[in-house]
């Protein structure tokens, strides 16, 4: 709102103050300057105000975003917070973060309030001195009573303009410290840069990691890794958490730059192809399945919003959900999230396939994202990817050893290094990690001591 | 079932109930608002002076006009004590100012906070009903914008107050020093009142208009950010901008339609400014010349017509301002008056439990009388540890909020460790009752923080001996800090594994007599899930628990295992009795299936 109106405010009132000081300097030299004596202060006052103001307005909205985050986390995680019945402790919490708000927007009226009542003050002190000694020059015989009269009514209409300076100044170092933090976003330099141009829309013959590494600060998440999927050979990826496996997930479609080593599709640096191309080719089927506020539809064809209705039904039949979407009252056109349809983990996972299917990438990366699919309903619905013509690679990461045992070559990552590869037979025989897996799951009877 | 009314209503006709209401949050501060209101009034009444004390000096000068001078000391000692006036008034407005501003602006602050304390305070208490089908953003909505439109009309009404007996008070001097000009300047009032009329339905609109186009704006704006990482997977960042931009435009033609119609009061109000200063000083020359009002009663017009448009134009607005505060008042009495319905018993019982949980004949239904509990009985006796499997809808989560008083049960009773659990007090079950959850929230801040959630005396040590007796010492040190490292907003950058052996961390530091885990290892690997199963095998040992999950291999240590389906106990025995079975579980185990959809 600042800028709207308030800079054509600040103009206004300095035209007018020059025409007006040069009116009343040509009535009486020294009564004029008086009547425009205040006009310093009230520079030096705002101008200070402004400064103390602005810094305060920063630190408030860091503040405030504690207080919000505090509320949020409480909402959000209110099974948590009732389990342990823990209400007493995030009131307080609450508390801590309302007080320091409390004290800094104390801060801010008081500096306000200050800044106002010192403005009205010295300017109400300058039009008494230009009274008293106009008024004594009138009786002088140095001035016309008229020419008094006319620098009284030239403070008069001064008289407005003061008190809004105030308010300007309150939404002028507001706006100034809100676009601090805008800059800050804006100055954020991109990670991932776009090099446009390089059109990749080709068929993927060959996906090939070499030699990828990635830290997070000091630890090694991906530790040179290599490996080499195809239409034929498709990839499962098992391993402990925090082994890497999502993080060498999110690399694949370029989410992030590796430290070292290059990911290729068809021999060619995926960091050297246009970023949009690269994607259209390698899609992610991620853990955290974000599905937005909007209808069914929409939120299938989110990767293609000019897709039929056909194409979206084809989809979700081939993802296994079609018969659920159908029989919602709204089918096709229910809402999801907050006032639309709660979907269960499979659901919404299926979803989730669905929108990959109607993109029709050339790879596809699995990241435990049908984990609350059975297993059943998984196969089916791979196969059914599958048939949809045999150039598409699969890169399965999952937990469930039924999930990736039919794939061509399965790598068990641990600590960010490959510790055994092969295919599943290959890996039974090997009676390593994977075997003790494959125990565990197949048959518990046979526990590892 | 209570449930809030829709967000995009702006604006509510005067309610006296939600004015009522609001009452004792304000009588509160009861005397600070006196003494701001003290100052309004001593401000204002400073103010309708000070043009005075200049009339009485110009009209003491101008006796050389009037040739009416007696004595020139006399006069300029009378002149000096009007510089004494006027610089007295002038310390008692600018004080005035401060006061009053300071005070006022400081009262409303304080009612806002409390507002949101109140309603914070309230939400811990709501049921989970409530929570699970309530979206928190509106309540964070209410929480923030709404509360703070409630500030805002309450500020501008006590100063609008002030305003009213400004206007009177100039009003009734402008008439008492000269009928004639006072009601010739007065005139132009009426014109502004008019001119507002017209304009105010217009440039409600339009405000209302931007702020409906701002909010949708926002909305859009953070769901994409939140779902970047889709966003990007599926190339759609410049579709997006598109919508973005349709929006962006949208809400800026409407925020210059609002911004005209504001900036279009300005000039109008100088104009007229214009003209009852025209009227003054023409009228009034004329008047001074034929002696009917002195040169100093011409200056106070001019002085007092400055002060003469703003209280207009704030009490026009101030209705604005009172619209919007009764929807937000609507909304924000709204959520505290969303009933507890589960309330702790008066006199609670705090006997120790002998750890055995009984449902007596349980019926339950979420909505209506779709039931997903009917007549369920079961006995856990004490150090029992039960596993409970079954299909996504057969019910076995709802057993868990049973237990810990989520919800009520519809018929029966549960009577957890001898004692009918409405008979504790909801404090009480939490401590003796551990929960894992489904969904593994973590808090930002660091992981010591989160694990020590439930048992804030923990010691370090006791930490690292539980960390190590789970055999996550691994993931652990994989954190760039350890234990000290900081996790983000709901540990964002963790991944549902991690989160799910932090939470499981976490209920077992807070040494609870009965355990619950709903789900907890589902997104483990089977490896580190081996390895937490035999953890449990120790850490469960004196405690009664009972383990959720659709994994079959979870939950095959139990004692006794339950086979859930559509609410109903199809099987229950051990992981060999339910083999021998033949029943559900034995063929899902056969199948090599080992899990139930989801």
């Amino acid at each position: 709102m600042f800028i709207n109106t308030g800079i054509l405010r600040l103009m206004f009132l300095s035209i007018f103050i020059l025409t007006g000081a040069v009116l009343v300097i040509n009535v009486n030299f020294s009564l004029g300057l008086l009547s425009l004596s205040f006009i310093p202060f009230v520079a030096f006052i705002s101008t200070f105000a402004r400064l103390t103001l602005r810094k305060n307005w920063y630190r408030l909205q860091q503040q405030l975003s504690i207080l919000t985050r505090v509320m949020d986390e409480n909402l959000s995680g209110v099974r948590l917070v009732r389990s342990f019945m823990k209400q007493k402790h995030e009131l307080e919490k609450f508390n801590v973060a309302s007080n320091i708000v409390k004290k800094t927007t104390f801060e801010q009226i008081t500096t306000r309030s200050i800044s106002i009542s010192l403005n009205t003050f010295s300017f109400l002190i300058a039009m008494s001195l230009v009274v008293y000694f106009g008024a004594i020059a009138v009786l002088e015989s140095k001035i016309t009573l008229g020419e008094l009269t006319s620098l009284v009514a030239f403070m008069s209409i001064l008289q407005g303009p003061v008190r809004q300076i105030g308010q300007l100044v309150n939404s002028f170092s507001r706006a100034s410290a809100t676009s601090a933090r805008l800059f800050e976003v804006l100055d954020h330099e991109e990670d991932v840069k776009n090099l446009e141009g390089n059109n990749f829309n080709e068929p993927v013959k060959e996906l090939k990691v070499v030699n990828l590494s990635f830290s997070y600060g000091s630890y090694k998440v991906l530790d040179n890794i290599s490996f080499t999927a195809s239409p034929d050979h498709s990839i499962g990826i098992v391993g402990p958490p925090g082994s890497g496996k999502t993080t060498l997930s999110r690399l694949l479609p370029r989410f992030y730059n590796p430290e070292s080593g290059k990911i290729e599709l068809n021999g060619k640096d995926i960091s050297t192809l246009d970023l949009y191309d690269l994607r259209k080719s390698v899609n992610l089927v991620d853990q955290d399945n974000f599905l937005f506020s909007d209808t069914l539809t929409e939120n299938i064809r989110y990767g293609d919003p000019k897709a039929n209705i056909e194409t979206v039904e084809w989809s979700t039949n081939k993802a296994q959900i079609y018969n659920h979407i159908d029989s919602l009252p709204s089918k096709f056109q229910t809402l999801i999230g907050e006032r639309g349809v709660q979907l269960s983990g499979g659901q919404r996972q299926r979803l989730s396939v669905s929108r990959t299917l109607l993109f029709k990438s050339k790879v596809v990366i699995f990241d435990d994202s049908t984990s609350a699919i059975d297993t059943q309903t998984e196969r089916k619905i791979r196969d059914e990817m599958s048939s949809l013509g045999s150039e598409i690679t699969f890169i399965v990461i999952a937990h469930r050893i039924s999930s990736v045992m039919n794939l061509d070559e399965i790598l068990y990552i641990n600590k960010g290094k490959i510790i055994e590869k092969g295919n599943h037979s290959e890996l039974i025989k090997l009676k390593g990690r994977y075997f003790e897996l494959y125990n565990m799951q197949i048959n518990p009877e046979m526990s590892i001591k | 079932m209570v449930s809030l009314s829709e967000d995009n209503i702006r604006t509510r006709k005067f309610d006296y109930n939600i004015f009522k209401r609001f009452i004792p949050y304000v009588s509160i501060y009861k005397k600070e608002v006196f003494i701001g209101f003290f100052f309004i009034l001593l401000l204002t009444i400073s103010s309708l002076l000070l043009p005075l004390v200049i009339k009485n000096i110009i009209d003491k000068s101008g006796c050389l006009v009037s040739s009416s001078c007696e004595n020139i000391d006399d006069i300029k000692s009378y002149i000096f004590i009007g510089l004494l006036q006027y610089l007295g008034l002038s310390a008692l407005v600018s004080f005035s100012i401060y006061m009053s501003d300071n005070i006022i602006e400081r009262v409303g602050e304080k009612i806002l906070l409390d507002l949101r304390r109140k309603m914070f305070m309230h939400l811990q208490d709501v049921s989970i009903a409530f929570m699970d089908k309530t979206d928190v953003g509106r309540l964070m909505s209410r929480l923030q914008g709404d509360v703070a439109a409630m500030q805002e009309a309450l500020q501008v009404s006590v100063f609008a107050i002030g305003d009213l007996i400004l206007i009177l008070g100039i009003i009734g001097v402008l008439l008492s020093m000269n009928v004639q000009l006072g009601i010739l300047t007065i005139l132009v009032m009426p014109i502004l009142v008019v001119i507002r009329l017209f304009w105010l339905p217009k440039a409600k609109a339009a405000f209302l208009d931007a702020r409906v186009k701002s909010s949708a704006t926002t909305a859009y704006l953070a769901e994409n950010i939140n779902g970047v990482r889709t966003t990007q997977s599926f190339n759609r960042q410049e579709y997006n901008m598109k919508v973005f931009e349709s929006k962006a435009s949208e809400l800026l033609q409407a925020q210059l339609r609002a911004a005209k119609f504001s900036s279009i009061m300005l000039p109008t109000v100088e104009t007229l400014t214009g003209i009852a200063f025209a009227i003054i000083i023409v009228v009034g020359a004329s008047l001074v010349i034929n002696d009917n009002i002195t040169a100093g009663v011409m200056v106070a017009y001019m002085l007092f017509v400055q002060r003469f448009f703003d209280p207009i134009r704030t009490i026009s607005m101030q209705y604005n301002v009172m619209q919007r505060a009764m929807a937000s008042g609507y909304r924000i009495f709204e959520v505290l008056d969303i009933p507890v319905t589960i309330k702790d018993p008066v006199k609670p019982l705090d006997c120790p439990l002998d750890g055995s949980i009984k449902f007596k004949n349980i019926s339950f239904a979420y909505v209506d009388k779709n039931y997903i509990l009917e007549e369920f009985n079961f006995e856990i006796y004490n150090g029992e540890r039960i596993g409970i499997v079954g299909p996504t809808g057969a019910g076995k989560s709802t057993i868990s909020n049973l237990i810990h008083r989520f919800y009520d049960t519809n018929k029966g009773e549960i009577v957890l460790g001898g004692v009918e659990i409405k008979k504790l007090s909801q404090e009480y079950i939490g401590k003796k009752v551990g929960m894992v959850l489904q969904d593994p929230f973590l808090f930002s801040g660091s992981i010591l923080e989160n694990v020590k959630y439930g048992n804030s005396n923990i010691t370090l040590e006791n930490i690292k001996e539980s960390v190590k007796l789970l055999g996550i010492e691994e993931f652990i040190d994989t954190l760039s800090e350890g234990l000290e490292t900081i996790i983000g907003q709901r540990g964002s950058d963790l991944s549902m594994g991690q989160r799910q052996l932090l939470s499981i961390l976490r209920a077992l530091l807070a040494d609870t007599q009965y355990l619950i885990l709903d789900e907890a290892t589902s997104s483990i690997d089977s490896y580190t899930e081996k390895k937490i199963q035999s953890a449990l095998d120790i850490l469960l040992k004196n405690r009664t628990s009972i383990t959720i999950a659709h994994r079959l291999a979870t939950v095959r240590k139990c004692d006794r295992i339950i086979v859930l389906n559509a609410g109903k106990i199809e099987e229950v025995g051990n992981h060999n009795q339910l083999l021998k079975n033949n029943g559900l579980y034995s063929k899902l185990y056969g199948l090599n299936y080992s899990s139930f959809d989801d």
